[in-house]
């Protein structure tokens, strides 16, 4: 079920380590996180007070390098910290890796 | 010239084309949201390659994704994962135009010292440049 952006936000922070990002020249709130070895995971959440539309989801766990389903299962607390950071290591989807 | 976008219908069927413009980004979509019928815009591509700020350019042409869903508008792209949104499809190329920018800035800043970073601030700067002064 679709959540709202201020609740993404808190789970972000609060739950999966991420931090608000500063360093950008427009209003919209970027989150980051920096595991080690890996390029920063950014992510940027809108201002709607609205639930986050379902595509927008998509396009959210994309910069969060998980599927869709694997997003929903973190803002449903079935996935935790430490998975999301083993997943995001061992699988990220899409890859860090991408050759040009 | 720079000022250039080509619009290209991923899935569309012939009786959508002249729907499409090819020299412009301002497209507005209230045709569809306004329509009695409610056809759905189809999903289809862009190409960016123009100046996004007075200061910042895409020199490389750029494909962008315009979807739409419940009254949203989202342009995003498959290379960054940069998306924008909003109830129009112009405003949704704005806005990713800007949040690409931010990618950009928030990347450089990160880049230093760090490798991986670096690879992807490289990549970025093959698409996005300062304009000539």
């Amino acid at each position: 079920m679709p959540i709202k952006p201020k609740e993404l936000e808190s789970l972000l922070q609060s739950k999966f380590g991420f931090s608000l990002a500063k360093g950008h020249s427009s209003d919209h709130r970027w989150y980051e996180l920096k595991l080690s070895e890996l390029p920063p995971i950014l992510t940027k959440v809108s201002h709607s007070r609205e639930p986050i539309n379902p595509k927008l989801e998509s396009k959210i766990a994309r910069q969060l390098r998980v599927q869709k389903s694997y997003y929903e299962g973190m803002m449903s607390c079935k996935n935790a910290r430490e998975d999301y950071y083993r997943q995001v290591r061992e699988n990220p989807i899409p890859p860090f890796d991408i050759r040009f | 010239m720079l000022d250039t976008l080509t619009i290209r219908p991923s899935s569309a069927t012939s009786s959508f084309l002249s729907f499409f413009q090819t020299d412009s980004t301002k497209i507005d979509n209230t045709m569809w949201a306004t329509n009695s019928s409610r056809i759905l815009p189809p999903e289809r591509e862009i190409i960016l390659f123009e100046k996004i700020t007075e200061e910042w350019q895409i020199v490389q042409p750029l494909t962008v994704k315009i979807e739409y869903s419940d009254g949203l508008n989202i342009a995003s792209d498959d290379i960054f994962g940069v998306y924008g949104d909003g109830d129009t499809e112009y405003k949704a190329v704005e806005d990713y135009k800007t949040s690409l920018l931010d990618y950009y800035q928030l990347i450089k800043i990160r880049a230093q010292g760090d490798k991986q970073t670096q690879a992807l601030l490289n990549h970025l700067q093959m698409y996005i440049s300062h304009t000539a002064k």
